[in-house]
């Protein structure tokens, strides 16, 4: 492989899974310039993963299930929720 | 108690057959277990906190009443992801609505108040500032990815998108980052072309 062929997985190449890592592999143990942009993205995934997570409200879970528990909760119209089926005209 | 400790141990398939009985209990080691993952979510996507609570907590009032006709077959993460976006995606419509009307929805950002940062903590700002202008669309894959750590599968049946696009996308969002990050991040992290590449990396 070469540069122009490696590009596209640079991006995901620190990640675990992908069939073509060998070849990429490869490829990076000789050419600097590429193995710099996977690391660049390694070190990005790394802070994306490390954000500061948030909390909800510490009496989200109260509020929810008094909610739940009180009003016998109705079933909602969720039709976007729905898998589309359509069914051919005839 | 003893129930208490039961339920964390059990699949997220075994807590939804117990809270098709009703059990509140099962119901409530499934909120502990999702709620912090998807208010991360949902809040980077419609960028105000109390709201973002509102979209979570339809999200499980949801779980719960439609429990009947969650499908035994699929994941129950994949379920419940396809909830949550669907909700948020339907706020954001909301927003651009009104914005056609020439009604803004957002509070207008506040002056920024100058605070001592070091270079981590200002790069880490600088992070979701550029995460939180990325198109929508990227923006969501890339959060479920990066963010939440689902897999390119379960982002594809969460979103009803092929695995393709999936990959595209998530792709075309770390070259968006990358793009904005790279100058930033070159005094933190010492990624000069002298720098050595960690064996491990390669």
């Amino acid at each position: 492989m070469n540069c122009r062929k490696v590009r596209p997985y640079l991006s995901s190449y620190y990640e675990q899974d992908f069939p073509e890592k060998e070849e990429v592999e490869k490829h990076l143990k000789k050419c600097q310039r590429c193995a710099l942009e996977a690391l660049e993205f390694s070190k990005m995934g790394e802070m994306v993963k490390n954000i500061k997570m948030l909390e909800p409200s510490f009496d989200f879970n109260q509020k929810l299930l008094v909610k739940i528990k009180e009003a016998p909760y109705q079933q909602k119209d969720i039709k976007e929720l729905e898998p589309k089926t359509f069914f051919p005209l005839r | 108690m003893g129930n208490w400790m039961n339920s964390q141990q059990l699949s997220d398939r075994e807590l939804m057959q117990r809270v098709l009985k009703n059990d509140f209990d099962a119901f409530e080691s499934l909120v502990n277990r999702y709620k912090v993952k998807l208010f991360n979510l949902i809040y980077r996507m419609v960028g105000i906190k109390e709201e973002a609570e509102d979209i979570l907590q339809e999200t499980f009032l949801r779980v719960f009443s439609e429990r009947e006709s969650y499908d035994f077959k699929y994941q129950f993460s994949t379920w419940i992801y396809t909830i949550a976006l669907n909700l948020t995606k339907n706020e954001l419509k909301k927003r651009n609505r009104y914005k056609f009307l020439g009604i803004e929805f957002l509070p207008k950002e506040k002056s920024y108040v100058e605070v001592e940062f070091n270079d981590k903590e200002r790069l880490s700002y600088f992070l979701e500032k550029t995460i939180s202008k990325m198109p929508d669309k990227y923006k969501e894959v890339f959060l479920l990815r990066d963010l939440n750590q689902l897999s390119y599968e379960e982002i594809s049946e969460s979103l009803g998108i092929p695995l393709g696009t999936v990959k595209s996308r998530v792709n075309r969002a770390r070259l968006i980052l990358r793009k904005k990050l790279k100058p930033k991040m070159e005094g933190v992290y010492e990624l000069s072309k002298g720098s050595t590449i960690p064996v491990k990396l390669l």
